[in-house]
């Protein structure tokens, strides 16, 4: 957009092919609001058209070329100067010339590397975008459009349970399983709670899912814990020798996959609390 | 990072058949250099799918090296090939073990599926070891661990005499490591992990260390322990695991077991530091505090160990007990020690004070005057106010349940007068109502170890006996508490004159023993 009315100004839209085909998925901005996009995988080409029209038709526009660019990018929320690119691809458009009335430019991207998943948290994002530029004398036409890239992970079916004894000595000991180590999106939790030893008085058991995002590094991390969803699973006082289990449905709550230092720049860790509630 | 035109890779010049970034099939005879390739991969088992040439494959073995003229090379497969079967078996996201034991369970012959990849393709899925291989460690990941360094003792080995620091894993003893080792430690971590921020360790020094000194040293190498062993990666690795071991051999030293320090705090606030064994009892550190304060016999007959418990509760230790595991397991910084050395129920002038400021002891509008006393160290006229307080010379216990009373708690009290029940709120919170036992009531008690409470019994003049259980996790302690009564009471009966012994002779004939008597009260005896 020109401001200071210099020059007939140009609206640019792109569009990716495979509109209709492709599946969407929904990712949270920085706001907080949900936006939909198409979603990528690892190795897709990433192909479609740019659409350049003149606001006021008939009219001509001069500029010194047009390139499209995709960029797979870590912003940490503190530092929003330093954008740290991990991807970055160019595609010149249109030589330095004239576009008058409405011109369409086709592009490719083959093939490209996408390595992580599109993230959004609370002090750091990763997102993939497209950025076509209209290089001008004053100012460039600069319009972005975003994608989203999930990954995808194959595990063994046959994945150790953890189970673990605990306790507070001569007060209380309990005994906790959970049937996996690692679950997916949609999985369910299944376990229980056994307790060996109880010499005081409980009001209530829940079971939390508190998501850690770690950014920075060496003396500069930061970690911010969130929890997710609080999860009652009894209520009143347990004795000895009482089994309460535990059925957790992780595909009402948001959930992201766990990213082990994606880039060197942030980790997304997930914990199960089990919070014990005495008198 | 910008690539001005994307094409496809240039294929390598060995390739011929079909498309080179497709999946072939390979057929490879052993030879007498066998087969003439290796393999490398992820030890793990499934993970992140990745893209090959722009379709995604679990994390896939690949050939690090193919033998010049061998098999393989002759059979077509080239370094950097990604392996997607073995003999018609899929192997995407196997580990290691599975690949190797898939081909060496075909014999002599093996059949491959691979895809070549190009050169960038390969250091992406495969980055090189030497140089970027440490910094994909995930430091981020942590773990907390209930190591520390509580003490430290002097050792003679081999003629020469050094310090060693006792390193232990939630109460448990795990090895003594001298300073020397601690830096041999932390530079070969610092080799192993070179872009990680190593907390600092405490300096050298090249003379002997004070007390002072040294104390500050171990705080240090705990902190530098704690730090260290929390990221998972470096408390599991091997250079930790092996420093963390016990040391082999010496059985002898676990029998006859190593000597170690123990601090006690004196009633006047000061620190005794005694050598002990580790498993001493506490009857063997007790008579060892006495021998270091030189205590005669008939001062250390009124002392004993205590434990501090809580703010103003110490329980009496017994005499079976091992102080040192105590110690080790109560370990916090904020307190040198919980083990101190007092006089049960009864009190000099330093304990006056503490009781006194804890508010034990009742001052109301005395307490001026104490102030004034404490300030000018009159012991002796402090402790003759302070015993005509409300308070002095009672055993003040935590606040628990009792089963004559449905809700609520109470604190029980014993003093030397009279046994008292304070009623309170569940949380501790005095409410108004007090039950006085006297002694002379209280008809026998014992201790219930399956409830873990105390019971006694009692009876008013021409009341029935009752039974009274509190559930408290002191009552041994209290058991103690009454039996010392009942022996001070017995040693006032003996200094009194004989008349007055007739009267009290049936009271008191029975309750003289630390073991659980019935008591026969013939109240017509007594009336006479």
């Amino acid at each position: 957009m020109s401001f200071f009315g210099f020059g007939p100004s140009a609206d640019i839209e792109i569009v990716l092919d495979g509109q209709d085909s492709r599946k969407t998925a929904e990712i949270k901005t920085e706001d907080g609001k949900k936006e939909k996009h198409l979603l990528y995988y690892d190795g897709e080409t990433v192909a479609g058209k740019v659409n350049v029209t003149m606001k006021k038709a008939g009219s001509k526009m001069e500029h010194q070329g047009i390139k499209i660019e995709f960029i797979g990018q870590i912003e940490l929320y503190y530092d929003r100067g330093n954008h740290h690119e991990f991807t970055s691809l160019v595609k010149e458009l249109a030589r330095p010339g004239e576009i008058t009335g409405n011109t369409s430019y086709g592009f490719e991207f083959q093939q490209v590397e996408k390595p992580y998943e599109s993230y959004t948290g609370a002090n750091v994002r990763l997102r993939y975008f497209l950025r076509v530029t209209i290089v001008k004398r004053l100012s460039d036409s600069v319009k972005e459009q975003d994608i989203i890239v999930h990954t995808l992970s194959q595990y063994p079916e046959m994945n150790s349970s953890i189970k673990m004894e605990v306790g507070i000595e001569d007060c209380l000991h309990i005994e906790f399983e959970y049937n996996k180590s690692k679950y997916h999106l949609k999985d369910v939790i299944v376990g229980k709670i056994y307790f060996l030893l109880v010499r005081i008085k409980i009001r209530y058991m829940e079971l939390a899912i508190v998501r850690r995002e770690t950014t920075g590094a060496g003396p500069n991390t930061y970690n911010e814990n969130e929890t997710i969803a609080k999860y009652e699973i009894m209520d009143g006082a347990p004795v000895r020798g009482e089994s309460i289990p535990i059925r957790l449905f992780l595909s009402g709550y948001e959930l992201t996959p766990t990213m082990r230092d994606i880039n060197k720049k942030f980790s997304v860790r997930y914990y199960l609390n089990l919070v014990l509630v005495d008198e | 990072m910008a690539d001005s035109e994307e094409s496809s890779p240039p294929s390598s010049p060995d390739i011929q058949d079909g498309d080179p970034g497709k999946p072939r099939e390979v057929t490879i005879t052993k030879s007498e250099t066998g087969f003439g390739f290796n393999v490398r991969g992820q030890v793990s088992e499934g993970g992140v799918l990745k893209s090959i040439n722009g379709v995604l494959y679990a994390p896939l073995q690949h050939v690090s090296a193919v033998l010049e003229g061998g098999a393989a090379q002759r059979a077509g497969i080239r370094k950097g090939d990604r392996i997607l079967e073995v003999n018609h078996v899929n192997v995407e996201g196997a580990t290691h073990k599975q690949v190797v034991d898939l081909i060496k369970s075909g014999g002599d012959s093996l059949v491959l599926t691979v895809i070549s990849v190009p050169e960038q393709v390969a250091e992406r899925l495969e980055p090189s070891d030497d140089s970027s291989g440490p910094s994909y460690i995930d430091y981020s990941e942590r773990r907390s661990l209930p190591i520390s360094i509580p003490d430290y003792q002097t050792v003679e080995q081999g003629g020469e005499k050094f310090v060693v620091f006792n390193i232990y894993m939630a109460g448990r003893h795990l090895c003594s490591r001298r300073y020397r080792e601690f830096d041999g430690l932390h530079s070969r971590l610092k080799r192993e992990f070179p872009d990680f921020n190593f907390p600092k360790m405490p300096g050298k020094k090249l003379f002997t260390l004070s007390e002072q000194q040294l104390d500050a040293r171990r705080r240090g190498l705990e902190q530098y322990l704690e730090k260290v062993c929390a990221v998972r990666v470096i408390g599991e690795c091997d250079y930790m695991q092996e420093f963390l071991a016990a040391p082999e051999v010496d059985q002898e030293n676990n029998h006859t077991s190593s000597e170690v320090e123990l601090k006690v705090l004196l009633p006047d606030r000061s620190l005794c530091v005694v050598k002990i064994n580790r498993n001493d009892t506490a009857d063997e550190v007790f008579k060892a505090v006495v021998s270091r304060l030189n205590l005669s016999e008939a001062a250390a007959h009124c002392f004993y160990l205590f434990e501090t418990v809580e703010y103003n509760f110490d329980r009496k230790l017994q005499g079976s007990e091992f102080p040192h595991n105590i110690y080790i397991q109560n370990y916090s910084t904020a307190t040198s020690t919980c083990i101190t050395l007092r006089r049960p129920s009864t009190f000099l002038f330093w304990e006056a004070i503490d009781g006194v400021n804890k508010g034990q002891i009742k001052t109301e509008d005395k307490l001026y005057e104490l102030k004034a006393l404490q300030e000018s160290n009159k012991n002796i006229e402090y402790l003759k106010v302070a015993r005509q307080l409300e308070g002095y010379g009672e055993v003040v216990f935590p606040h628990c349940a009792c089963d004559s009373r449905k809700d609520g708690h109470v604190i029980a009290e014993i003093g030397f007068e009279c046994f008292k029940l304070h009623a309170c709120k569940n949380d501790g919170t005095p409410e108004s109502q007090i039950i006085e036992f006297q002694w002379k009531d209280v008809k026998s008690y014992d201790v219930e170890e399956e409830g873990m409470s105390f019971c006694f019994e009692y009876a008013r003049a021409g009341k029935k006996s009752r039974n009274v259980q509190i559930l408290t996790p002191y009552y041994v302690y209290m058991k103690e508490c009454f039996d010392r009564v009942f022996e001070e009471k017995e040693q006032e009966y003996a200094k009194l004159p004989e008349a007055k012994k007739q009267l009290k002779n049936l009271v008191f004939l029975n309750i003289a023993t630390k073991n659980k008597r019935d008591v026969q009260m013939s109240e017509q005896k007594l009336k006479a």
